[in-house]
């Protein structure tokens, strides 16, 4: 294993993207982050240990971070750093006690029933309510957001969620609020509870959005923020792409990725490309339809080629806008050691790279009529034979099902990746009618693909595009549209109609 | 003095002079101009021989030119000979200036002595007799008046007397009473002319008059007959009251008006003699001998003065007018100040005059304070020396004037107690009040004036010199080279500046500074930017631009900028944006500049800009286009030359040039106006090589649009990239016989018909014959690049264009006929078929591109026309709507609305019927 990243490393350290996220993170969301790294060997050991140290040595985490200093200085100890470390601790310690008095007077009344019970939904009652009957100021409640930035410098992210919900139910000040809200998305973060992270996604984005910025600046940091944290529930939550695509395709967010973040566009790709098994799926909305997605996709990249591109952004480009199919494939070869070493792709790896193959083998076909075995096999990283047999079991559907079985079971030994691919492929032949159209502002119009097996080519039959098929492309929506424009004439007229009565 | 700066300066002279003759004068003058130079050379001769021999010959030969002349243009002639040799008297100014030496003649005639002043006096001469010609006769059909038969022989004698003068005085008697004669004539002619109530005349002859009078004071005094003359005109014309004036004709009127200053101006020179005449008539008339005024160079530089512990010599200056001799210690100095303060602005203020008392001034002055204050108020008239904007300020002036700014700062650098702002509470006339006064400001002395005005107005000289001179003569080099000083003065005023600290006024200054800048390529800022800097003492350091971190042009203009941004006024942010920009073109960052562009949004806002700021924003977006160019990228230089190159008007656009007008005159006024935004020639794009790139450009966009619109079924013409192209194109087509290109335009569009006919190596050929390609950095790269879109382009075209005649197409066979790789044709091909721009499909196997050959009857073709039509109808009905409904006045809108939609309704119904008909 090890050997294997030393020679791939330079590639994966040159599109390293963790240097420019972690501008954007929390010290304690970046932890991770360089957790992996030093798991991957990508980096020089030491420089991760020295920067674990930096990161960590002004929070409350003593122990682990005299333990880390240790480490760096190959396990000697320094009688003055020692010292330090002890003082440092100490004092931590006592600042915890002395919070942690103040506090649980008033944990101790909020978690009373009866309080609960007497609780409405408008904050300055219930905050009057605490004052008159249980002597709660507001400063003492504000006690509590101390008291959960100090459990969060701590480690100790579970209790500092709490602790931050309940300062939310009671605090009126909206600076604070805002920040209990990050600090709270933060450790739901750490602490791995995805729906929960979910849940204050929503709610700082609405926040984000809302509150109108004096600075249109802070805005766009606030943005960008949010885009990098939402990395961490939005790759790891069941849900999370389709999400992701909506967050970021999202007009100021987008926005802010090619202002601030082109980066993220990585992570766009990897979250559409994989994104789309349900593309045939219609969705409520047609902006989340995957077509439209990837369109969109191919202009901003093709947009901020100049500014950023890796390996995955210049597949979609090397694909679509440059119509390249060899350097589309030189680039998903590089993808795949590229994500590898991506702390948040790392787990979509191999769907995505399942998914590009798809994406190429299509475009390639729509363009294509007579294919060679070979090539296309090589395209979709498979066998020759298993896909004569594919084409042929298509052309055969009533043995389709029982090769495929036997075919997995043939395939038992083979790699889980040769799998999937099999079954891209059968997709692709199966499902024909799922071709993107990058280009061409209908993304109804359609294909279907016809296979053939001539020797040693596969024959693709398009169907040809008649007159009247464009006609009834082109007139398909005239009906409705009038009939919107009519609706919207009379309405518009009978409201002026009222307005000068 | 060079031919060019006489011709300038007599032309602003008679622009000065506001009668509108006047201005139809300079126009034939100008003509004559030509003349006179071509006549130089015989009247230097005439003039070398005419001063050896006896005046009167000379007369005999200058009458028998004027005989010829009918007398009818001489007052024509005389107008012309009277600016000319005020133009003449401007010149020996100057150069007397030079001269500390020569004693002041007053004001108006030559009695200077230098052989060159003769040459040019003859030569005016010479020019009179040139201009008397037909030209000038139909000028004034209208001067019929009754003018004295000799008059133009006499005041041709006199402008020759003057030259005699130094020969020796054998003449003097005739000529004298010769003048004598004409004066009194003229006089009789003003009376006769007056008694009539015809001003235009008076006015004509009050010229001639004072000429005449000014040769006639021969002993330093004015003859009694003209002081009473004076005088009685003056009552006469104050007496005038407003009914009297308006009982004038128009024209008439206006020649009083004007009389009646000009007689005020005049008087004021002989007030004393005027006074005494009017006080004792008849002692006055006696003559002269009795009030003889001592000459002034008798007492010339005797006392010594001892100020301040310093001996400083006591040097006679010269006063105006009255030339009374005056020695001046420092302690007067500020009394002249004063005076010189005073008569500022006035018209009959003699600026020449003032700059050389000035300078003196400047010498006898001891303190910091004094110095400081003389060499202010010598700036001052120094840049009021032309006040005619037609004009600039003399060379050495400018020069001057950059010597003085840096004196001034030398002062400021000595003493740091002395400041200059530019509001005194109460202004100190003497210097013990000015320290006084300093008391209650920590000791700071405060004066009156503003370095950074005195600066740009200096930076505005500089523009304007080179706005007038001639680009192509050895003059503007040498003017430019000027520039490297002016550049040097902004950078230590900037120190000086920050020093004291005013945030508005450095912003002002780093402007220009940058305005200096930002259209230079690397190189030339550098030597700049070196020139300055070796001039300044090691210690000498700004904040702004660090001498240690302002280590390239890139981080100089950077840092100027954004000092701008955080400290300027909106219209200097938005100057230093576009100057920015253009530097970040210039030096090939195309998407630098181009995000840079677009997230300043100045596109939305450049059209409320004034005029300087949009000819700088249309420099920069042709920067950009010219930068996306160099940078290989076709499509990007053809949108953002786009705007520019289709409105015809370039050279106007971008400050280059003024069209001529379309539609009748441009008042003078205006046309003056029009070539102040003109820029200084060295900061020009050149215009051919960016038509030329937006030609090629749009050669490489258009020819395979325009084949790909011709081979589609659709009838519907295709989108037109660049309109100005196409015309070209289809001119190009309609001759019936095209000759080999002789320009760039012919060039590029015979480049295009061969790549419209997969002809592209001689497209190839066309486009690297361009000449102009050399103005290019790496020409060379240029031309590869463009060999290599041609080819693509060319391959592009030929398949869309011929597709329909093929079955197949091996790729191998369209990689050797375009020489391109198979790979690259591949690639090329397979984007085509993905934006279906053909209907093909590839054969990998085989290596080739099956064509897929749909056949249209007519019947299906008309209906996919309509079908597109029926839809471009629908769009056009969402775009009405939503214009009618963004309205905010319903009231208004609803008529127009609903008018509009009927007429919809009945357009689609139309259509309806139409397709089912089909």
């Amino acid at each position: 294993m090890g050997s294997e990243l030393k020679s791939t490393s330079p590639l994966a350290v040159k599109y390293d993207l963790s240097q420019k996220i972690m501008q954007h993170l929390d010290r304690h969301l970046i932890f991770p982050l360089l957790e992996f790294l030093s798991l991957r060997q990508t980096h020089d050991p030491k420089e991760l240990l020295q920067a674990k140290y930096d990161l960590l040595k002004d929070t409350n985490m003593t122990d682990y971070v005299a333990n880390l200093w240790t480490n760096l200085h190959g396990g000697h100890t320094d009688e003055d750093m020692a010292n330090a470390f002890a003082e440092k601790r100490r004092s931590v310690l006592q600042e915890l006690s002395e919070l942690e008095e103040e506090v649980q007077g008033i944990l101790g009344v909020l978690e009373n029933p009866d309080l609960i019970a007497a609780l409405r939904q408008d904050k300055g009652q219930n905050l009057q309510h605490l004052q008159e009957h249980y002597n709660i100021t507001p400063e003492r409640i504000a006690v509590l957001y101390k008291f959960a930035q100090f459990q969060y410098n701590c480690g100790n992210y579970g209790g500092a969620s709490d602790l931050l919900y309940h300062f939310r139910a009671f605090s009126k000040d909206p600076e604070l609020n805002a920040s209990a809200t990050w600090g709270k998305f933060a450790s739901e973060i750490l602490t791995v509870d995805w729906d929960g992270a979910m849940e204050e996604l929503g709610k700082l984005r609405e926040m984000v959005d809302s509150k109108s910025f004096k600075d249109s600046a802070v805005q766009l940091r606030n943005r960008t923020w949010l885009l990098h944290w939402s990395l961490f529930p939005l790759f790891n939550h069941a849900n999370g792409c389709d999400t992701l695509c909506d967050l970021f395709f999202y007009t100021p967010y987008l926005n802010t990725i090619q202002t601030s973040c082109p980066w993220l566009l990585r992570y766009l790709t990897v979250a559409v490309v994989t994104n789309q098994n349900n593309a045939n799926q219609k969705p409520r909305n047609p902006r989340q339809s995957y077509q439209r997605r990837m369109r969109d996709l191919v202009r901003i990249i093709s947009q901020e080629n100049y500014e950023y591109s890796d390996p995955v952004t210049s597949f979609i480009s090397a694909l679509y806008t440059e119509v390249d199919f060899e350097k589309a494939q030189h680039c998903l070869r590089e993808c795949e050691e590229v994500l590898k070493t991506d702390f948040f792709l790392v787990s979509l790896c191999d769907h995505f790279l399942e998914g590009a193959r798809k994406l190429l083998a299509e475009a390639y076909c729509r363009i294509h009529s007579v294919i060679s075995v070979d090539v296309l096999a090589n395209k979709l990283e498979m066998d020759s034979a298993q896909l004569i047999q594919l084409v042929e079991n298509r052309n055969n559907p009533s043995v389709a099902a029982a090769s495929n079985v036997a075919a997995d079971q043939s395939t038992e030994d083979e790699s889980i990746e040769s799998t999937s691919t099999n079954v891209v492929a059968d997709d692709l032949i199966t499902e024909a009618e799922t071709a993107t159209e990058a280009e061409e502002p209908e993304p109804e119009v359609q294909f279907g693909f016809k296979a053939k097996l001539d020797g040693e080519s596969i024959i693709i039959e398009h169907p040809t595009y008649s007159a009247f098929q464009q006609i009834i492309d082109r007139t398909k929506s005239l009906s409705f549209e009038s009939q919107n424009l009519e609706q919207s004439l009379a309405k518009s007229i009978s409201e002026l109609k009222h307005a000068t009565v | 003095m060079s031919r060019f700066f006489k011709g300038g300066s007599s032309d602003s002279d008679a622009e000065s002079v506001d009668s509108s003759e006047e201005n139809r004068l300079t126009s034939s003058r100008l003509k004559k101009q030509d003349d006179s130079s071509s006549e130089e050379e015989s009247s230097e001769e005439e003039s070398a021989s005419s001063s050896e021999s006896e005046s009167s010959e000379e007369e005999s030969e200058s009458e028998e030119s004027e005989v010829e002349v009918p007398k009818k243009k001489a007052v024509a002639a005389s107008e012309d000979s009277e600016s000319d040799s005020e133009s003449s008297e401007e010149e020996e100014e100057t150069e007397s200036e030079e001269d500390s030496e020569v004693s002041d003649e007053s004001e108006s005639e030559s009695e200077s002595e230098s052989e060159s002043e003769e040459e040019s006096e003859s030569e005016e001469e010479s020019d009179e007799s040139e201009r008397s010609g037909p030209s000038s006769f139909l000028k004034k059909p209208e001067k019929e008046e009754a003018k004295p038969a000799g008059l133009k022989f006499l005041r041709g004698e006199s402008s020759e007397e003057s030259s005699d003068e130094e020969e020796g005085r054998r003449v003097v008697k005739s000529a004298k009473d010769k003048r004598y004669e004409e004066f009194i004539s003229c006089m009789e002619t003003i009376k006769n002319a007056m008694s009539s109530n015809n001003w235009i005349v008076v006015s004509n002859e009050f010229d001639h008059l004072n000429k005449v009078s000014q040769k006639c004071k021969e002993a330093g005094r004015n003859p009694p007959p003209y002081i009473e003359f004076l005088s009685a005109l003056d009552q006469k014309l104050e007496s005038a009251d407003k009914a009297f004036i308006k009982s004038l004709d128009a024209a008439n009127g206006r020649a009083f008006n004007a009389l009646k200053q000009r007689v005020r101006k005049n008087n004021r020179q002989f007030q004393s003699d005027i006074d005494r005449y009017r006080k004792d008539p008849e002692g006055f008339m006696k003559p002269a001998e009795l009030n003889e005024i001592p000459k002034p160079a008798g007492k010339a530089g005797q006392d010594e003065v001892i100020v301040d512990g310093v001996a400083t010599r006591g040097i006679v200056a010269p006063t105006e007018g009255l030339g009374k001799p005056e020695e001046i210690t420092p302690a007067d100095i500020f009394k002249y100040l004063r005076a010189i303060f005073e008569a500022r602005g006035k018209k009959s203020t003699d600026r020449s005059e003032q700059i050389r008392l000035l300078e003196k001034l400047s010498t006898i002055a001891v303190t910091d304070y004094q110095r400081l204050r003389v060499k202010v108020a010598l700036l001052a008239v120094r840049f009021d020396i032309n006040t005619g904007s037609g004009q600039y300020m003399p060379i050495d002036q400018w020069n001057a004037a950059l010597t003085e700014l840096h004196s001034i700062l030398d002062i400021f650098d000595a003493n740091p107690k002395i400041v200059i702002v530019e509001q005194v509470e109460d202004e100190n006339e003497e210097e013990e009040e000015a320290i006084a006064a300093a008391e209650n400001n920590n000791g700071v002395i405060q004066v009156q004036g503003s370095v950074v005005s005195f600066l740009e107005r200096l930076d505005d000289e500089f523009t304007r010199s080179l706005q007038m001179i001639d680009p192509h003569t050895p003059e503007y080099i040498d003017r430019l080279k000027d520039e490297t000083s002016l550049y040097t003065l902004l950078v230590r005023s900037q120190g000086y500046l920050e020093r004291i600290g005013v945030v508005e006024n450095t912003a002002r200054l780093i402007m220009r500074r940058l305005d200096r800048v930002y259209y230079k390529p690397e190189q030339v800022i550098r030597a700049n930017e070196e020139v300055a800097w070796r001039s300044f003492p090691p210690t000498f350091d700004l904040t702004i631009t660090p001498r240690a971190t302002t280590t390239t042009p890139d981080i100089l203009i950077h840092s100027l900028c954004v000092y701008l941004y955080n400290n300027g006024v909106s219209l200097l942010r938005t100057r230093a944006m576009l100057c920015h920009i253009y530097h970040e073109a210039l030096q090939n960052r195309f998407y630098k500049a181009r995000d840079m562009l677009l997230m300043s949004h100045l596109q939305d806002s450049v059209h409320a800009a004034d005029i300087a700021t949009q000819i700088l924003h249309n420099r920069t977006m042709v920067q950009i286009g010219l930068c996306a160019f160099r940078n290989g990228m076709v499509q990007e230089t053809q949108y953002a030359l786009q705007d520019i190159s289709t409105t015809g008007r370039v050279k106007e656009l971008l400050g280059q040039g003024i069209q001529a007008p379309k539609f009748g005159q441009f008042t003078p006024d205006q046309d003056r106006l029009d070539k102040q935004l003109v820029l200084p020639f060295h900061m020009h794009i050149n215009l051919e090589l960016l038509e030329c790139v937006y030609l090629t450009c749009s050669m490489l966009m258009e020819i395979p649009a325009m084949a790909a619109a011709s081979s589609t079924a659709s009838d519907s013409r295709k989108r037109v990239i660049s309109r100005p192209f196409r015309r070209m194109l289809e001119y190009i087509d309609r001759q019936l016989f095209v000759g080999p290109p002789e320009n760039t335009r012919e060039y590029i569009m015979q480049a295009s018909k061969a790549l419209a006919d997969g002809e592209w190596r001689r497209c190839e050929e066309f486009i690297h014959a361009i000449k102009i390609w050399s103005l290019m950095p790496d020409a060379d790269k240029i031309k590869q690049m463009l060999s290599e879109k041609i080819r693509e382009e060319g391959l592009r075209t030929y398949l869309l264009a011929y597709a329909a005649f093929y079955d197949s197409v091996s790729l191998e066979f369209l990689a050797t006929t375009f020489d391109l790789p198979v790979q690259r044709v591949t690639v090329i091909v397979s984007r085509l078929l993905s934006k279906r721009e053909i209907h093909a499909a590839l054969d990998q196997v085989h290596g080739a591109i099956i064509f897929e050959r749909v056949e249209i009857n007519k019947l299906e073709s008309l209906t996919v026309s309509l079908s597109e039509k029926t839809a471009q109808l629908n769009e056009a009905n969402e775009k009405l709507y939503e214009q009618k409904t963004q309205h905010t006045n319903p009231q208004e809108n609803r008529r127009r609305d609903k008018g509009g939609s009927v007429k919809r309704r009945n357009e689609r119904t139309e259509n309806r019927n139409r397709s089912d008909m089909n």
